[in-house]
């Protein structure tokens, strides 16, 4: 019937109409158009720099911390060096000591300087000094009456070389290789462990720019009661000292692969499609003898990779943030689609009229993708003094870029999916644990277990909670030793 | 259809000048469609609107594999069926009796009436029947799949269908005779 002479007239006829809408509907169409996709992205750097600067400041606490603990301590130092000054000490008249210094032990100072500077005055004083690596520098002396001529120059400082001058070893201290090891004795002469964590020291006798040192009187120790005496300055300056070396960011690459899944709650097993809230006013009827129950997603692949950040607090504790991008999907098993566009109403006055839907069924499976750009703040505990085991903890924020998730409707017992249902940002927990692996090479690396927890659901509330949850095994693989 | 295709990867973009061509494109005869389905014009601006925002929001389902504007109307009357079935106005009319299955007439009149007259006639069916005659006898649409769309039987699609057929060869008969009255009265 369709293709009798009448219905061509009819179907020729209409083709042709046309109408000419006014400017408003235009107008209303833009209006409901989402903005520049540039904004979006501009929110998303917004906010990026705003927890970067959050996360920066949060560091920089300690930092200032670190130096008002210093500044008091050079203070105290200050006011000893200056009424026990000796009159035949070098230098003493000309220059007070007037920036960082830190009294690691009674046989070690650590001095932050510029190391043009320091050249000059030890040029002076005639002080040996070696340039080591960066600019980490270690003066050697020969006898105590060197440490105590050190001193007394009055080193200027503000400045960001670490000098640390120590006391010589009964043996040879000029060919020890010091790097980053507990002390097996704290009354050691060399003080192994007075440099923090990623802080090397290394004394070669093979280095140049080596300055003759003259003969210092003995008597000078006398003068010098600091090195030797203020052991609760000394005390307090070697745990800050060991936060100072450590002002630094570490940057890794990070890697990551596992399963994920979703739950409705992560302590029960309320299934996820078993109370969708949707009403839907105009669903496709569908007869209640057919009606078939909805599956539960089951897990499926997750995977994501990035850059961390990450900072020393002290020595047990690590903050680290980063910038990645997770996938995380899901497996369910549903019905036919059917190309049909249905309303379903949400909220008073919203609805969302979808192109298809699933039928319920076990047909086919449908893959529900989650793509996030995501930013973890991550606080990492190491377990055990001597060992490379960490747990680690925190939030994460989240951005949901796109996906393709269905939510099962009740009411007319069909699936459907749409950008609407979902929330653009969720927050998550995180835990985990790690090794530190081959530090002393050059190829250092961490392997580890991350469990991830949405405490947002991705869907909004109208439409169920749908938390997702994921178990990741990662490599993190840090840029530079 | 390559400048089809660099129109949709533009609006894709959220690039709005295209998005505004791809309206003004459009748009004219989408709002012919609304109208074939509503009763008023202000209506068929309502669906056109509608039907545009699910266009760009659903741009990205599109998989040039037809043509754009076949897809764009597809949306249209989509859109067009489910604001009939939320708005209050066409609710009660959209309740789809089944009728006895009325004998389809092989009578294939001429149609004198130009465009707007013939989409005026339509638009005054009862809205159940202007439904059904415009997705079968204009978009082309099988009774099976009338019967899935609307969520009624393919047997009270085709009665119904019978019927609007019936009414509109019956208006367009004496349509065309009252018109021809009048201008032999001129």
């Amino acid at each position: 019937m369709q293709n009798s002479e009448f219905e061509k007239n009819v179907q020729q006829k209409m083709e042709e109409l046309k109408l000419t809408p006014a400017d408003a509907v235009w107008q209303k169409v833009e209006a409901e158009l989402p903005k520049e996709k540039k904004r979006r992205w501009i929110v998303f750097l917004l906010l990026f720099a705003g927890l970067s600067a959050g996360s920066f400041l949060f560091m920089n606490k300690y930092k200032d911390n670190d130096k008002k603990i210093i500044t008091d301590n050079l203070a105290a130092k200050k006011n000893i060096l200056d009424s026990s000054a000796a009159p035949n000490s070098i230098d003493s008249n000309k220059e007070k000591p007037v920036g960082d210094a830190i009294v690691l032990s009674k046989n070690e100072v650590l001095i932050d300087i510029p190391e043009s500077k320091l050249k000059q005055n030890l040029k002076s004083s005639g002080l040996k000094i070696k340039i080591k690596q960066g600019n980490v520098l270690e003066l050697s002396t020969k006898s105590e009456t060197d440490l105590v001529t050190k001193n007394n120059i009055h080193l200027k400082t503000k400045g960001k070389t670490s000098v640390s001058i120590k006391k010589p070893a009964p043996t040879s201290a000029a060919e020890e290789i010091i790097v980053n090891e507990p002390a097996e004795n704290e009354s050691s002469t060399t003080a192994k462990n007075t440099v923090a964590a990623d802080t090397v020291l290394l004394s070669n006798n093979n280095l140049k720019d080596e300055i003759e040192v003259p003969e210092i009187k003995k008597t000078e120790l006398d003068i010098m009661p600091v090195l030797r005496k203020d052991t609760t300055v000394a005390s307090t300056a070697k745990k800050t000292a060991k936060k100072i070396s450590d002002v630094k960011w570490q940057y890794r690459i990070n890697a990551a692969a596992g399963v994920s899944t979703v739950k409705n709650n992560l302590f029960n097993n309320t299934p996820v499609f078993f109370d969708a809230n949707a009403n839907a006013i105009s669903a496709p009827p569908i007869n209640p003898q057919v009606r078939v129950q909805p599956a539960n997603p089951s897990k499926s692949g997750a995977f994501s990779f990035g850059l961390y950040a990450q900072k020393i607090i002290n020595d047990k504790w690590k903050f680290t943030t980063g910038l990645n991008y997770l996938y995380q999907s899901n497996i369910i098993k549903i019905g036919n689609r059917v190309d049909s566009m249905t309303n379903y109403n949400y909220d008073v006055n919203k609805s969302i009229a979808a192109d298809y839907y699933y039928k319920t069924g076990n047909t086919a499976t449908y893959k529900n993708k989650f793509h996030f750009i995501e930013m973890p703040f991550l606080f990492r505990y190491k377990l055990l003094k001597k060992s490379s085991l960490y747990v680690e903890a925190g939030p994460s924020v989240a951005f949901l870029i796109n996906s393709n998730a269905l939510v099962y409707n009740s009411n007319s017992t069909a699936y459907f999916t749409d950008r609407a249902i979902f929330n653009k940002l969720l927050f998550s927990f995180n835990t985990g644990a790690g090794i530190d692996l081959a530090q002393k090479t050059k190829f250092p690396f961490s392997i580890g277990y991350h469990f991830n927890y949405g405490i947002s659901s991705v869907t909004k509330k109208s439409f169920g909670k749908q938390h997702l949850v994921s178990s990741l095994v990662y490599l993190k693989i840090p840029f530079k030793k | 259809m390559e400048h089809e295709q660099l129109l949709v990867k533009e609006c894709l973009n959220n690039n709005r000048a295209s998005q505004k061509q791809l309206y003004n494109q459009f748009a004219e005869v989408m709002l012919g469609v609304c109208y074939r389905y509503t009763k008023s014009l202000a209506d068929a601006e309502d669906v056109l609107q509608e039907g545009f925002i699910r266009v760009f929001k659903n741009l990205h389902q599109y998989r040039f594999d037809g043509e754009l504007g076949a897809w764009v109307r597809r949306i249209m009357v989509t859109t067009a069926l489910n604001y009939l079935k939320r708005n209050a106005k066409y609710q009660n009319d959209l309740a789809f009796e089944k009728l006895d299955l009325h004998p389809v007439t092989d009578d294939n009149p001429e149609i004198k009436l130009n465009t707007k007259e013939l989409a005026s006639l339509i638009q005054q069916l009862p809205t159940g029947y202007q439904t059904i005659f415009n997705l079968h006898a204009v978009e082309g649409y099988t009774h099976v799949e009338i019967g899935e769309l609307l969520g009624i039987t393919d047997g009270t699609s085709r009665s119904q269908y019978a019927r609007a057929r019936a009414l509109m060869i019956t208006w367009v008969k004496k349509y065309y005779s009252d018109n021809k009255m009048q201008s032999y009265a001129k």
